[in-house]
């Protein structure tokens, strides 16, 4: 029987760990809708000239099929919509497998659950909590929508459905987190389920009479809304329905397990390997094999539909004289070339390859944090092997990603109507790898004087000198201003020659970080 | 006196304004078993990760078998660490965890280290996720004796054995000693430094307030005599040593301070029909050194 005071206990504790997340991600996704209408609306863009993109079907599986591109709000839903839903769905599933898998994994349910408050409550406590963050994004989204003069019915129906979609794919994180006993696995799980969702949508879009299929997936309702188009309100009963029927099976499997364990019970042992026992390089591969599979999969899967786009996109660049000068006056001519549209991708592929490098860093953090590296450093293991090894293999990893992505881009053009060499490819994206360097570089640096710092400064930092480059153009800003991000160093290669002394400065300081950082980590005290 | 295998000179560290550790001088000698006792946040642990190198000294330095205790790479092959709350990475085996320490150290017994997982009885098929806390402290108790290192730094390394294991774990330390081996052991345990260590030190609020063996700790310290008489008993509270005559149904309890000879003298021509006599414990020593002062953040005496 819980009193009162023991579920706002709940309440605040599960408020506590997801707030700043929901907040940050409310206001970037508000954000990226207010600058998406921004560019329809000065672009000159028309329902027509639009019309061919958004029939070719490798588009059209993408970014879905459009419902109305005849006002901002109707083109905005089209053209991020269903990025900003998979985002929204990403944080929601990390956050709720967070909460509900990771806290009992570290064993503090132990604890909690020992208060008046049954196990069932404490999880509709953190479902409320959920629900409130989920709902906090839809809110931003249709205010975003309102503020830039959209229509409200559009505006706060396209709130709902992505509130919705969050809320069912944190759901479905819930119950992942009732069937297996580790959070890693459970967010895999419902990872891989956002995956499988998203990939039904994209048939569905691109396939002929395969329409149907959009009714399997939460992402396929979200479109089936079709807001500022036909506002159909039919779609929100799967909506409605998914999170409350996924909810219910969550309370209902936690009931039927033990605290600490999942549905599924891991037996918990397993023979010794120990080729990769042997030196720090080799346990620093061994931890990180199973990412590199993780984010090869991803960023393959990501380079074959970028190169499968290609082609289309140009086109359409090509053939329309007013965008192709707007994107001349906004400083991406390079857009109009396959060599120059692959380019603009592969930034974003160092963004993502640098995202890599940070989180791998991490890991060593929490080593620390955990206390698992005290026995590490009490055998003859200087911290300079120790570190050294990490950096050594994530850098390996992030080169292997980077040829990963560039025969993904690679196959999906070969596979579509244009041309480039696998070597323009891979050019393309080593070309971005000194980007990769330098966030290795400052999060090597905060690694040695502030290591709780590692993942906001650097993750922040590239998300903010990524949007600089790319809206700082449409967004006027001063030219001092875009050197500061590295991304405007980058050449768009293969459209361009690689930028020789960018990439080695670029490198020299990276070095320099490095350096910097490790000897900061030998000198301080240890967690 | 034998050559030091920790030498410790005024050591010192400091977190901010908190002292940690204030100006700690020591030596513990080749083939000592040394008892480090204090009471939580007394500073026992700060003590060992400076000589590990985990954390930097504000003043002071040590050595460790003649080498500067910065000298990570030459003075970790000499010494094996036991953290007194051991984290494993949740994914290895119990096995892979020894491998890997095994492999890290560089030195290893391999009869001796298949002999100790019999001894402690560890499943090493089952992942260091599934390990309770003793269980994980046996596998660092596992990989730090079978490197046979000549110094062993043991932080609080019981905690969370059952008995009979803490049982074992004295004998590996008997045995360590037997070749020679020095031991570090902090511990608030106190019938485990009592039992295993020839000197102790007393921490507390970062200073070192007593070293001595254990014998001379006792012998500062008071303890209890019983005597039963046949009839009257006599007056004994002028006898040298005596501080309190306390009657009983039987004859008289006395508390002395210092040794009993003085007493024993005194009553030898009397019809004495029983002596009891009570050694102070380490524990009493303890709550003496610690439980009378309010500011002394209290023993933790379990």
């Amino acid at each position: 029987m819980g009193g009162i005071r023991t579920e706002s206990a709940a309440l605040r504790l599960a408020t506590r760990s997801v707030s700043r997340g929901a907040l940050v991600l409310t206001g970037t996704i508000a954000l990226v809708v207010v600058v998406t209408i921004g560019s329809y609306t000065t672009s000159g863009l028309t329902a027509s000239s639009l019309s061919s993109l958004g029939a070719d079907p490798s588009i059209r599986a993408l970014y879905g099929s459009p419902f109305d591109l005849s006002t901002a709000g109707g083109f905005t839903v089209w053209r991020a919509g269903q990025f900003l839903a998979i985002v929204a769905a990403l944080w929601a599933l990390l956050a709720t497998t967070r909460i509900l898998r990771g806290e009992e994994e570290a064993g503090r349910w132990d604890l909690l659950l020992t208060t008046p408050i049954a196990q069932d409550r404490l999880i509709v406590c953190h479902f409320g909590v959920l629900t409130a963050a989920c709902g906090l994004q839809g809110v931003g989204v249709a205010l975003a929508f309102v503020a830039s003069g959209q229509p409200a019915p559009g505006s706060v129906l396209f709130g709902i459905g992505l509130a919705l979609v969050a809320l069912t794919f944190s759901t479905v994180g819930a119950v992942t987190s009732q069937l297996v006993g580790q959070r890693r696995k459970a967010a895999g799980l419902a990872g891989l389920l956002v995956g499988v969702a998203f990939l039904v949508r994209m048939i569905a879009d691109a396939s002929n009479g395969g329409g149907w299929l959009r009714w399997l997936t939460p992402f396929g309702w979200l479109e089936d809304l079709q807001p500022f188009g036909g506002n159909r309100l039919v779609a929100l009963v799967p909506l409605v329905l998914a999170p409350l029927g996924l909810g219910a099976l969550t309370l209902f499997l936690a009931g039927r397990r033990d605290v600490g364990e999942g549905i599924v019970r891991d037996p918990g042992t397993g023979p010794t390997r120990p080729a990769l026992l042997r030196s720090p390089i080799g346990f620093s591969w061994r931890e990180r094999r199973g990412g590199l599979v993780a984010w090869g999969g991803g960023l393959a899967v990501l380079g074959l539909v970028v190169g499968a786009i290609t082609g289309t996109i140009t086109d359409f660049l090509a053939s329309n004289p007013s965008i192709a000068q707007a994107t001349q006056n906004a400083d991406l001519g390079g857009l109009l070339s396959t060599a120059g549209f692959v380019a603009t991708m592969d930034s974003f592929t160092a963004l993502l390859i640098a995202f890599y490098l940070v989180s791998s860093l991490h890991v060593v953090s929490e080593d620390e944090d955990d206390g698992r590296l005290e026995l590490v450093y009490a055998a003859p293991v200087t911290r300079l092997d120790w570190l050294g090894a990490q950096i050594l293999v994530s850098a390996l990893v992030a080169v292997v990603l980077a040829v990963v992505t560039a025969a993904g881009i690679w196959l999906g053009i070969v596979a579509g109507s244009t041309t480039l060499s696998f070597g323009e490819s891979l050019v393309g994206t080593l070309n971005v790898l000194p980007l990769g360097a330098l966030a290795l570089g400052v999060a090597v640096l905060l690694y040695g004087v502030r290591p709780t710092l590692v993942v906001p400064i650097t993750g922040g930092a590239l998300v903010l000198a990524y949007l600089m480059t790319f809206l700082g153009p449409a967004l006027h800003l001063s030219d001092w201003m875009l050197d500061l991000s590295p991304f405007h160093h980058l050449a768009l290669a293969p459209a361009q020659p690689v930028a020789w002394v960018s990439t080695l400065v670029m490198l020299a300081i990276a070095s320099v970080l490095v350096v910097a950082g490790s000897m900061a980590f030998a000198a301080r005290d240890l967690r | 006196m034998a050559a030091s295998a920790i030498h410790i000179d005024g050591l010192t560290k400091r977190f901010g304004t908190f002292t940690a550790l204030d100006r700690l001088t020591l030596d513990v000698a080749v083939g000592e078993v040394f008892g480090f006792l204090g009471p939580n946040g007394a500073g026992k642990s700060t003590t060992l990760r400076l000589l590990l190198g985990l954390i930097r000294p504000t003043a002071g330095r040590a050595s460790i078998m003649g080498l500067d205790v910065g000298d990570v790479r030459n003075v970790h092959r000499l010494l094996a660490f036991v953290p007194g709350d051991v984290n494993l990475w949740p994914k290895l085996t119990g096995g892979e965890c020894l491998e890997l320490l095994a492999n890290f150290h560089g030195r290893v017994d391999l009869a001796y280290r298949e002999a100790l997982v019999e001894q402690f009885q560890l499943d090493q098929a089952k992942r260091a996720r599934t390990y309770s806390k003793g269980n994980r402290q046996k596998v660092a108790l596992i990989a730090a004796f079978a490197t046979r290192a000549e110094v062993l730094l043991l932080d609080e390394p019981t905690s969370g054995l059952d008995p009979l294991m803490e049982k074992e774990f004295r004998s590996c330390v008997g045995e360590a000693v037997q070749r020679g081996q020095t031991v570090l052991l902090s511990s608030h345990i106190l019938s485990e430094v009592e039992n295993l260590c020839q000197r102790v030190g007393i921490l507390r609020e970062g200073r070192l307030i007593e070293v001595a063996p254990i014998d001379q700790l006792r012998a500062l310290h008071k303890s209890e005599l019983e005597i039963d008489f046949d009839g009257l008993p006599p007056d004994l509270s002028s006898v040298p040593g005596v501080a309190q005559v306390t009657p009983t149904p039987a004859g008289l309890r006395l508390t002395l301070n210092g040794p009993p000879g003085p007493v024993l003298k005194a009553i030898a021509p009397l019809a004495v029909t029983a002596i009891r006599s009570q050694e102070a414990s380490l524990e009493e020593i303890f709550l003496a050194y610690y439980g009378g002062d309010a500011g002394g953040g209290g023993g933790d005496s379990n």
